[in-house]
């Protein structure tokens, strides 16, 4: 039967690839979705009827946890981050440098924020992307919105809140992060700070790569999000299966409310404390949000383990480093600085309102 | 016949697939080509990437940010283009 399947597809792709490449998308697609609605039922069965557990046992609750949020997460993951990066394969580093080139304060960092999520960043970039922008003549104020919008509303992160506190949760999140790298891009350019940025930065003369997006064919479009998808999902599973791990352990055995006292709403303390912790952290968002969750589900204020999660994503000690190469430390100071203080009130804030 | 294939980046993990697959690629076709790993800070500015890693076909950027598969290596090595001609 798969020969069959084999010729079929052969023959399609060869008289139309286009198509072709549409309808397997369509079809998973499709087998996705079917596989997303039946998990509750099928984790419930595994754990209650075929390993026999009692429901509200610790042991029962934790298996429970664990192997309904296990493939509904990476189910997730596959499904969002092939969305994503599909869209992103529209946009390249070199058409925004053009489009924020010498942009005004203000608009600019509104752009930068919404372009350091839609365009294709890795962390390793942060550095010649930095420069590029720089000597481009976007302003520093607007480098740093998009610098700072790029890892912190990150796809795995949504998509990991969306999947465990729901859509609100997910999109409040996107929304203070945007907010976040906006003001703190505006008050980085209004501090002019453009003397801490190592000198040769100004001094080199750029090349010009003269790479721009690609015409691709929706195929190739698709084949090259899936190439990207099956990596990063590649990376990150280990850290999903132990984090849900970890989460579902907290879920089943720690007592309710047993965190209210250190992490609850009112330790007005824990909201700075939690993003200090975050800092020198550097985690995988994928990793440190079933934590998160578990954590939450015994009494820990939202705004808290938020706060936790924004720092440890956006203020990783590992890309301060890499930027030492280019920023002198009293610059990174002003934007850790600023980033921080823009987290913690982020933080008071949902404590306050969820 | 393609003199240096050069693969600029900070070393991160990605840089190394990269560098991996294009000299696995360079061996099964037979290729007399060099293959040179820069791991340079100034280098992504010198040819104007703004993604790593960057790889450069005899001195021209052929792509940034990307670590392109095997297929579409071979693609690039025999033909000159990773996109199949339609």
């Amino acid at each position: 039967m798969t020969v069959a399947v084999k010729q079929f597809y052969t023959r399609a792709a060869g008289r139309n690839p286009e198509l072709t490449a549409w309808g397997i998308v369509i079809l998973a697609a499709a087998l996705w979705w079917i596989a997303y609605r039946s998990l509750p039922a099928l984790a419930a069965w595994l754990t209650f009827h075929l390993f026999g557990l009692t429901p509200g046992s610790h042991l029962g609750e934790s298996v429970a946890f664990f192997v309904y949020d296990v493939p509904k997460i990476l189910l997730l993951l596959t499904g969002v981050i092939f969305l994503v990066t599909t869209l992103r394969s529209f946009f390249s580093p070199e058409q925004t440098r053009r489009l924020l080139g010498g942009k005004r304060q203000g608009v600019g960092n509104g752009l930068a924020a919404g372009l350091g999520v839609i365009t294709p960043f890795c962390s390793c970039s942060a550095v010649p992307l930095f420069i590029g922008f720089v000597e481009a003549g976007v302003p520093l104020g607007v480098t740093f919105s998009f610098l700072i919008a790029a890892p912190m509303v990150n796809e795995v992160a949504v998509i990991m809140l969306f999947g465990l506190f729901g859509w609100q949760v997910a999109a409040l999140y996107m929304a203070t992060g945007l907010l976040i790298a906006i003001v703190a891009g505006i008050v980085i350019g209004r501090l002019h700070m453009e003397g801490y940025v190592e000198d040769f930065v100004w001094q080199i003369k750029l090349g010009d790569a003269g790479l721009g997006p690609e015409k691709l064919t929706w195929s190739l479009r698709f084949a090259r999000s899936w190439e990207s998808t099956k990596q990063i999902v590649g990376k990150v599973w280990p850290y999903v299966l132990v984090g849900i791990g970890i989460g579902a352990l907290i879920h089943g055995y720690v007592p309710e409310d047993a965190l209210a006292g250190i992490l609850g709403k009112d330790a007005w303390w824990s909201v700075p404390a939690a993003v200090a912790l975050g800092v020198p952290l550097y985690s995988n968002a994928a990793g440190v949000i079933p934590i998160v969750s578990a954590l939450m589900d015994k009494g820990a204020a939202m705004g808290t383990v938020l706060a936790f999660m924004m720092s440890v994503v956006a203020l990783s000690l590992p890309e301060m480093i890499i930027l030492r190469r280019v920023l002198k430390p009293q610059l990174i100071a002003a934007f850790i600085a600023v980033v921080a203080a823009g987290i913690i009130l982020v933080g008071y804030l949902f404590n306050l309102v969820v | 016949m393609i003199s240096e294939i050069r693969i600029v980046g900070f070393g991160c993990h990605r840089c190394a697939d990269l560098h991996q697959r294009v000299t696995q690629v360079v061996q099964s076709l037979g290729l007399e080509t060099t293959v040179v790993r820069d791991n340079d800070m100034l280098s992504p500015m010198r040819y104007g990437l703004l993604g790593l890693p960057g790889l450069l076909i005899d001195g021209k950027v052929v792509s940034a940010g990307r670590v392109l598969s095997v297929e579409e290596l071979t693609r690039l090595l025999k033909h000159g283009q990773p996109i199949p001609p339609r």
